[in-house]
């Protein structure tokens, strides 16, 4: 049992490492040498000082947020959809924000903004599309038609990328797209926090302050319309809202997996099944395993790891071990 | 006799094509009594309370909620107002059984709030109605079927409604969960909460019912005083087989069959 105490102290224990490893982060990297920047240095070293402020501060604020996002979309996602198995990008999101990625390097369109610009934009296109094509599904109820019309969309713009992949020139375009869709956060820094904040903020507010009544979405429809609410219009505003902040991150930082899948997993078995505390939980867990998945990838060789190919494998492995540790069902 | 739920001249069918499930179906739940909605399995009574609910439109005729259109109530104050305890529901999340029955007050919260000191209150008042205080931190995925019914029971009791609809309610219970179950609605009814309830169970609403409601093959063959209503005669057009009704004590039982 979690009482309410119990998880508000879990809570502050998060929020603490949250904290700490964020100040921790700024002062790790390869400048001067690599490991722990003497904090001392920032005063009397411009270039650690502008290393520090300029390139690590809005990476670390972005993974954060890159975090605390896609968990609580997933979060979102699961509640809703009832299924502790499925992750943001359901709903063709992440299909469409790479193929947009790769037609604007196939197309050679060198503006810095153009590749995030055409993710965040085929993104939204593939939900629309999605949501289309799900009101014309004859079977089912309105979650089953949406999750069918996620997978038809995924699997198109997922053949359209394949297409792309290949006309794309082997030696540059290739590589280009292959490494986009391994995401990461090292072209990210104040310029594109300045887009990422406010398409992804007010939807992670709005899902933190209105975090109760995401367990009456994950009653069946008939019994959340006998408790008063309106189910499916309520259901579409969470979907709507985690789909753009999750959009917007996957635009900027790729295609990260794993972490809507598992975070909501680890939230519910520190906080419980009760939304109003594993939301919190899911925020938090979220920043702190993206910060610390970056710091690997930054740091540990000398070139970067992508962050996608770091996080699949933590999650791969952390997911290993909730599944054998305790029977999903139980956990769910 | 004053209703506080009224099905007018209701025409129902699933698809265009298909005969209506109800052509003309015409039905009234008095104000505080205890109405049982009594027919064979497949007659559509998980249909008839999914309309009343307001979660099922009828293609055709009115539903009337305490006088009003059930369309043009708020959701909320519906929510206030009527309750419904399912069969059974699934749930897919581990929660325990007071996070669980505080669902029931969302139609006192506004869309940003969340319950408490005093929904908790009336939450583990419900509990101690349903006779069910010593679970309440207990998960709902490690109660038997008896406890759950009595769960799906209090969670509506904490939405503190005048009308609660109940949808099979002792259908899949035991002697003893039965009789528990019973005695709560008893005890309920008499506190001046209508209730109207579907079975397909003679017996359970001979026990309960002040009111009955024959449903056959879309109509309404019979209601009235269930002790009117109920008697061999009916019950054996209701279920096309011969029906013997015996005493025993005080009690009306049911023999059936050739």
């Amino acid at each position: 049992m979690s009482s309410k105490r119990a998880v508000i102290i879990k809570n502050l224990i998060l929020l603490f490492l949250l904290i700490a490893l964020a100040g921790g982060s700024l002062l790790l990297g390869r400048y001067p040498h690599p490991g722990f920047l003497n904090p001392g240095d920032l005063a009397t070293d411009p270039i650690a000082r502008n290393i520090v402020m300029n390139l690590r501060l809005p990476r670390i604020i972005t993974a954060i947020i890159l975090g605390s996002t896609l968990a609580l979309a997933g979060l979102v996602f699961q509640t809703i959809l009832g299924n502790p198995l499925v992750e943001p990008g359901f709903l063709g999101v992440s299909q469409g924000a790479a193929f947009g990625a790769a037609l604007v390097i196939i197309l050679n369109i060198k503006n810095p903004l153009a590749v995030p610009l055409a993710a965040g934009l085929f993104a939204l296109i593939a939900l629309i599309l999605t949501w289309s094509l799900a009101r014309f599904i004859r079977y089912g109820g309105w979650i089953i038609r949406l999750i069918l019309a996620g997978i038809i969309i995924s699997a198109l713009f997922s053949s359209g990328l394949g297409i792309l992949k290949y006309l794309a020139d082997p030696l540059s375009q290739l590589q280009e797209i292959t490494f986009w869709m391994m995401g990461g956060l090292s072209g990210v820094g104040w310029q594109e926090l300045k887009y990422i904040l406010p398409l992804t903020l007010p939807p992670l507010i709005l899902i933190v302050i209105m975090r109760w009544r995401l367990n009456l979405l994950s009653m069946g429809d008939r019994t959340a319309h006998a408790l008063g609410i309106s189910p499916i219009l309520e259901k579409n505003f969470f979907l709507l809202i985690a789909v753009i902040a999750t959009a917007t991150v996957v635009a900027y930082c790729g295609i990260i997996g794993w972490i809507g899948l598992i975070i909501p997993h680890i939230a519910r078995r520190l906080a419980g099944s009760d939304t109003g505390k594993s939301v919190p939980a899911a925020l938090l867990s979220g920043g702190i395993f993206a910060i610390i998945s970056d710091d690997i990838a930054r740091t540990v060789t000398t070139g970067e790891i992508p962050l996608g190919i770091l996080t699949s494998l933590a999650g791969a492995l952390i997911f290993t071990v909730l599944m054998i540790c305790t029977p999903l069902r139980k956990h769910a | 006799m004053k209703a506080i739920l009224q099905l007018k001249e209701i025409n129902f069918h699933w698809h265009r094509k298909d005969p209506p499930l109800f052509p003309s179906l015409n039905l009234t739940v008095p104000k505080e009594k205890a109405t049982a909605l009594l027919g064979p399995n497949g007659t559509g009574k998980t249909t008839i309370m999914d309309m009343a609910l307001g979660w099922r439109h009828p293609q055709g005729g009115q539903i009337e909620l305490d006088g009003r259109d059930i369309q043009q109530w708020n959701p909320r104050k519906r929510g206030q107002f009527m309750a419904l305890v399912p069969q059974d529901e699934t749930i897919y999340f581990d929660y325990s059984v007071l996070e669980y029955i505080l669902l029931g007050r969302a139609p006192y919260l506004p869309p940003l709030g969340s319950p408490g000191s005093e929904d908790k209150q009336i939450a583990e008042e419900a509990l101690k109605e349903a006779g069910i205080i010593h679970l309440a931190n207990r998960k709902v995925s490690r109660l038997s079927g008896g406890e759950r019914q009595l769960v799906l029971l209090a969670r509506a009791l904490t939405q503190q409604p005048q009308l609660l609809l109940l949808d099979e309610p002792a259908s899949h219970l035991d002697l003893h969960n039965r009789e528990k179950i019973l005695k709560i609605l008893e005890k309920l009814n008499r506190k001046g909460i209508s209730l109207f309830f579907s079975s397909h169970d003679p017996e359970l609403v001979m026990r309960l019912a002040d009111h009955a409601i024959l449903l056959k093959e879309g109509s309404v063959i019979h209601a009235g005083d269930s002790r009117d209503v109920l008697n061999e005669r009916n019950l054996t057009e209701l279920y096309n087989v011969p029906v013997r009704i015996a005493r025993v004590e005080d009690r009306r039982v049911l023999v059936w069959g050739d």
